[in-house]
């Protein structure tokens, strides 16, 4: 049996179905790893698919993958395939004090060395975790290395009136952008219209 | 390990222009660029906010 998803109709039902999500993630399959980044309030970024340049006139010289998973504020395991190598981001999901574990220096150690560069995404597996209600994510990459987002429920974080919540993760696409968490909702925003963004971009870059 | 409220404060400004998703990357590494070359917000620790 195969299955035709299209992304132009994508609605995630009342019941936000993780098999949908599934789905959806489908797209990154095969893709690329193409090189990671930190990003603003130092959350990682792993970039895939074809490498395009910024649009934004204050920044043509930043690459962008086109599928980028973004990791907001969630922490993150990362294992290496090729080198007996574990990234971990926090103490939640790691030994605080292993005797083995070393500062990770974000400048000196690259992901290349953790993740080879071009290898493709053979898995994307959404997963809920009962005990916090958070849905989870599993990426595998052909050179066996895999990447875990395991998003944990932050009870001092309080959302002020005018605030969204804040994605657990996220997938920008070609088609949109796929939002999951908090909890365990998801969400995808299809992208606008060419002229919309373009206009868009205008304002920003003018701003 | 990503960093809740400076997350916050980016979106507040993507909110305010309307951003899309690109536009969010794309101001979120322009100012990331910018503290790189030493630049400095106009608060008085430095804050870009």
């Amino acid at each position: 049996m195969s299955t035709l998803i299209d992304l132009r109709r994508i609605d995630p039902g009342p019941s936000h179905s993780i098999d949908g999500l599934a789905a959806l993630l489908g797209q990154l399959i095969g893709e690329p790893f193409q090189f990671a980044r930190f990003s603003y309030g130092d959350e990682l970024t792993l970039h895939f698919g074809d490498v395009r340049l910024s649009d934004f006139t204050k920044l043509k010289d930043r690459r962008y993958g086109t599928y980028v998973l973004g990791f907001r504020a969630s922490p993150w395991v990362v294992k290496s395939g090729s080198d007996p190598l574990v990234h971990v981001t926090s103490e939640d999901i790691g030994p605080p004090n292993a005797p083995f574990g070393i500062p990770w220096n974000q400048a000196a150690i690259g992901f290349g060395e953790v993740i080879r560069s071009r290898s493709r995404v053979i898995e994307a597996t959404p997963f809920v975790v009962e005990q916090n209600r958070v849905i989870a994510l599993r990426l595998a990459t052909s050179d066996a290395s895999s990447i875990l987002i395991l998003p944990r429920p932050d009870d001092s974080d309080i959302v002020q009136p005018g605030e969204s919540p804040l994605a657990d993760w996220e997938l920008s696409t070609p088609a949109g952008l796929v939002s999951v968490g908090p909890d365990l909702d998801w969400s995808f925003q299809p992208r606008e219209t060419a002229s919309a963004i373009s206009s868009e971009r205008n304002a920003t870059d003018s701003a | 390990m990503g960093k809740k409220a400076d997350i916050r404060q980016l979106e507040a400004v993507v909110k305010l222009y309307k951003m899309d998703d690109l536009a969010r990357r794309a101001f979120g590494d322009y100012i990331e660029e910018c503290k790189d070359h030493g630049e400095r917000g106009s608060q008085s620790d430095g804050d870009f906010t």
